[in-house]
Order: structure tokens, then sequence, then C-alpha cells
């Protein structure tokens, strides 16, 4: 043995650097597919920290199943699911790049359609259920299939850096690459109106929250779709424009500062945006009445925003997550926030940060309530789940910070997805659903 | 946001990081997952990354963070990820890695983590405390007893030459 630590090290120190890495190219394809799924989903939702929230990896058998897994019909190398109502849609690609989509009741297992993809799939995208329509999105193609159904309505080409706001009757997508922005009709494809690239293009579009959509949180987990029909964008230059999503038609040009590159949020007719002018800067533009944008808060590397109640907006930098009143910029509370916090889901009473190792959980007054896994359930409760197959699941309730069981972890295969008393979690072969306990 | 300029990075960084999760984990496919993990994340968020200070240390935390208790189930979803590429098998470790591997696991994560940084990234105990948000008094305490615990798992006794690894003191104050 070595005479010292030194010595231990030095040995430990070679091995090591003589482990090989995977390479940068891997680790950006990683990282982009991530981001990719995110973003199908961010230009729909807020709090899209629910998709980071449902991949959860665990090792063994499940227990309290609704019905016989669901077999795809092969060995899948990916799959993911998404809910919508009592209905959950599993996209799955196999080893080969043959892909199916299928669809169950999620409260009773039963199956109600197959369907096979017509072309081989290398990257599968995720899947996205609205009220009418699924998407289906891989390798830089969404194909819309009619949820009773299965059937293939419309394909439409689909880069990450375009956005897609969804409504109930249509889909609005911008095209970065072009500037130009279409309107869809769900069923046919047809399109509804058409905005062509102007010399000052659009850079994000954006669908405006507003906080009766708080009220559709219970029923079908987040909101994608958007009742608001305010479509926001901002363009290169930093104007922001309102349009009528029903027609596309321009009501309001607002002037704003360059955006950073987090995403603005347009909340309750107010755009929150980040800007660095020289400093980073939480900016606020109103889109209603005749005040226009301003600075509520300065800081250094502002990694996340999002608006958190009554005139508030929640700031999070490298070493705190902040709460800002906006009517007169004051500080209401500032807690530590998770390393390297990248998002902020506002709950309507409570906060979830996604760090880079956890996520917490925060009330409305900050205090810290949990970490872990976190997803939200429904309107009033956030799911921990944790690491291990069979340890319990806790459900939270942020208003009140009280916790409690919910039955035991299943194996979540590729990534679990859940609404009010259900967990489905598609796995290898089949989609497992679990009910959560009262 | 520049695919070149993130491979560069990955090239100036990603053998430190390897040693540094090695030394976390003491298994080197772990520890070539840990690191996979945390540049894919980086480079999620490569734009806003590449304005921070010190976007290394960045990285470092993601794989603190995730050596605790995610390690396990990233193995899991690396091994599913058909069209991920597995890095290349790793030599096998000395007789004297094996020793010690066991003896750092044996060990609590927050000494394990200083003494990590402090011999195998050569970081000084001022460096160590910025990184961990620790005090440097805290953090000579870790080391300290970070270095007993290992001796105690080794075997060795008070008097056994591993306590020379105290001299690191002088170094490092």
């Amino acid at each position: 043995m070595p005479a010292d630590l030194d010595d231990l090290f030095l040995t430990l120190r070679r091995h090591a650097d003589a482990i090989p890495g995977g390479g940068s190219a891997d680790a950006r394809r990683l990282g982009t597919r991530r981001r990719n799924r995110m973003r199908a989903l961010t230009t729909a939702a807020l709090a899209v920290c629910l998709a980071a929230g449902t991949a959860v990896y665990l090792l063994a058998p499940p227990r309290s199943a609704v019905s016989p897994a669901l077999s795809y019909g092969t060995e899948a190398r990916e799959a993911t699911s998404a809910i919508e109502g009592d209905v959950v849609f599993t996209a799955w690609v196999a080893k080969d790049g043959e892909a199916g989509v299928q669809a169950a009741t999620l409260s009773t297992g039963a199956s109600r359609w197959r369907v096979g993809m017509p072309a081989h799939i290398e990257n599968l995208r995720g899947v996205i259920a609205l009220p009418h329509a699924v998407l289906m999105i891989a390798d830089g193609t969404a194909t819309v299939l009619d949820p009773p159904t299965g059937r293939q309505l419309w394909t439409f080409p689909y880069q990450v850096s375009d956005d897609l706001i969804y409504y109930d009757d249509l889909l609005v997508r911008q095209e970065k690459e072009t500037g130009a922005t279409r309107a869809y009709d769900w069923a046919t494809g047809d399109v509804r109106w058409e905005q062509p690239a102007t010399a000052d293009p659009p850079q994000r579009t954006l669908g405006m929250f507003v906080p009766s959509d708080a009220e559709r949180v219970g029923r079908f987990g987040i909101p994608l779709t958007f009742k608001d029909p305010r479509l926001v964008q901002v363009t290169r230059s930093g104007a922001v424009r309102i349009r009528d999503a029903r027609t596309g038609t321009l009501t309001q040009t607002r002037g704003a500062a360059a955006m950073d590159d987090l995403p603005p949020v347009a909340f309750d007719g107010r755009l929150y945006s980040v800007d660095r002018s020289p400093r980073f800067a939480v900016r606020v533009t109103e889109l209603t009445g005749p005040s226009g944008s301003r600075v509520v808060h300065t800081g250094a590397d502002i990694s996340a925003i999002a608006p958190c109640g009554d005139d508030r907006v929640c700031v999070a930098d490298r070493s705190g997550l902040t709460a800002i009143t906006i009517g007169d910029g004051r500080q209401a509370w500032r807690v530590p926030a998770p390393e390297g916090a990248g998002s902020i889901q506002f709950l309507g009473d409570g906060l979830v940060v996604d760090g880079a190792g956890e996520q917490a959980l925060y009330g409305t007054d900050g205090r810290r309530l949990a970490a872990g896994r976190l997803g939200r359930l429904d309107g009033r409760h956030v799911l921990i789940l944790p690491n291990a197959v069979g340890e319990e699941i806790v459900r939270v309730t942020p208003a009140t910070g009280a916790q409690e069981n919910a039955g035991p972890m299943p194996d979540a295969g590729f990534g679990c997805t859940w609404a009010t008393d259900k967990l489905a979690c598609p796995g290898p072969s089949a989609l497992e659903i679990t009910t959560l306990k009262d | 946001m520049s695919a070149d300029d993130f491979d560069e990075f990955y090239r100036d960084t990603s053998q430190r990081l390897l040693r540094y999760a090695y030394g976390l984990t003491g298994d080197a496919g772990d520890a070539q997952d840990l690191v996979q993990e945390a540049y894919a994340r980086a480079w999620q968020r490569w734009g806003r990354l590449i304005r921070y200070d010190d976007p290394e240390s960045w990285l470092r935390t993601v794989v603190s963070r995730l050596s605790t208790d995610r390690w396990r189930r990233l193995r899991v979803r690396r091994a599913k990820a058909g069209s991920v590429a597995q890095p290349a098998t790793a030599p096998a470790p000395s007789e004297d890695t094996v020793l010690l591997v066991r003896a750092m696991r044996r060990i609590p994560p927050a000494h394990r983590r200083v003494l990590v940084l402090h011999y195998l990234l050569d970081r000084s105990v001022a460096e160590i405390a910025v990184e961990t948000g620790a005090s440097t008094g805290t953090v000579k305490s870790w080391l300290s007893r970070g270095r007993a615990g290992l001796a105690a798992a080794i075997g060795a006794d008070d008097s056994s030459p591993l306590l020379e690894g105290d001299r690191h003191a002088g170094r490092l104050g």
C-alpha cells in the first residue's frame, strides 16, 4: 500500500484520467433532444416544468396496476405518454425505428386504439395531447392525429426553433427560419390565416395566460391550450405586437427592450421578459392601457422569471429566489434557490423551482416546503416522486404544507406522467397505469 | 449559441469533470454517465451558461447533486436510450484505487467532495469554500475529518503514515 494519501490519490487520479469520455457530440444530442421536447411544450404552457417532472427513471415491478399492461406489440427503445382528460396517449419507437401511438382510458386501463406510423423514426421528440388533436413530433415532422380514432389528419414540418401555440380549434405556428406566422385548422390542416415575414420578424410568439386558466388545471392537468385570443409576438427589434389569434389581425403594437435568451411570459395582460442593458433586468410591459414598459428588478445572472401572484414576479438568480412587487419594485421576500435554478413554475398557491440537480417547492411566502422530483398533480397538490421503486410517493398541499403518502412508486420505465389519481408510465414493452392512494 | 464553443469547452473541461465524478462515485461507468448528463444539461442552457464566470463549477454542481441520489436511474436511462452511444470501457482500477474508492464510499458526501476537490482538482481551501458555500474553517474541518475517516476506513491507526496527508493543511491554508 502506498505510504500516504497523496500517493493513493495520485493513483486514483491517473486511473480517472484514463477513463474515456462520451464526446461532446453525444452530450449535445442528448441535450438538444430534451430541449426540443421542452420547447414543443413551452410554446404552449407556462407551467412546462411538468415535462421535466415527468421524467423519473426507476427499476422494479409496479403495484396497484389499474389493468394489465398495455403492450405496444414490440420492444421500444423510447416511449413517452401524455394525458388529456381521461385518455392517455403513448408514442413509442422500436429498436428498428418502427413507431406507433396508442390511446387508453386512464381510469380503467382499457385500450381505445393503436396505430402504426407510416415511416420509421430516428428521434422521438414527444407526444402532446390536446382536446382536439394529438401531436406526435419526431424527426422534424409533427403528425396530427384524431384523438377518438388515432387517424392521421395532417402533418407539418417542425423545427425546434418554431413556436407552436395551441388553441382549442386552431394551431398557430411561427416559423423561426422564415419569420412567417400561420394559423391552421386542427381538423383539416387548412391555413386559417397567414402573416408573411416582415423586415422586423417575430423572434418569439406566445399565448396569453389568464388567471382563470388555473380553474382548468384540476380537470386536465396543466392547460396547454389558451382561451384568451391575444397572441403576443416579440420582434427582433424588441417591438411587441398583439394579434387576434382567431383572425391574425394586428390589434396593438408596443415597445419593449430586446430580450435575453430567457423565454418571455405573457400573463394577464402583461409581458414579462429579461434583457441585459447592460445589467440583467426584469422588464414588465403592460399590454393593455396606456402605460408602457418598465424595469422592476435588476440583478446578476438572472436565470428564470415567472409571474407569481397578485402584482408579483418571482426571479431566480445564481444565489436566490426573489419575489418582487411589480407596482413599486420592492422585494417582498428572498430565499435561497436550488443551485442552477433554470425555471420557475407558479402553481397559484406555491412555486416549483427547477435547479441543476433538484426541484424545490416553495409557498407563496417563500417558505421552502419540499424538494426532490416534483410534479404538479392537480389544482391543489404537488407530487414528490421518490428515486426508488416501492418507496412512497408523497402528495403535498402547497397551501398548507401538508404531506401525505400516495402509495408506492411503480417502475417508471421511460418516465411517468400523471393526472388526479393515476400514474401512467410507459416501459420498454408496455404502458403501466397505477392508482395513487387517496 | 455555438456548437464549436461548446465542443471546445467540452475538450477543455471534460477530463477534469470525469476525474471529479470518478472521485465522487468510484465507478467509471457512473462517472461517464454523470458527466454526459451534466454536459447535456449544460448544452440545454448553453446560451446562459457561457456567460457565467466559471461554467465548469456549474457542471461540478450538477455532478455533485446527481451523484448523491440519482446516478442509479441515470444509468438506467442511458441504458435505455438506444440512440445515445455508450462511452468506451475504462481500464480496470489498480488495487490501491479500489482500496481508496472503498474508503471514500464510507465517509460523508461533504467530506468526500472536499477531498476530491482538493486532491484530484488541486483546489485550495479558499476555492473550495467558494464552491461549496461553506466557510474556510468548515472546509478545513471537513478535509481533516475526511482524511481521518479515510484512515479509519482503510484500517490505519493514528500513527500510520496515511495521516501524512495532514501536511496538506499547510498548503491549503
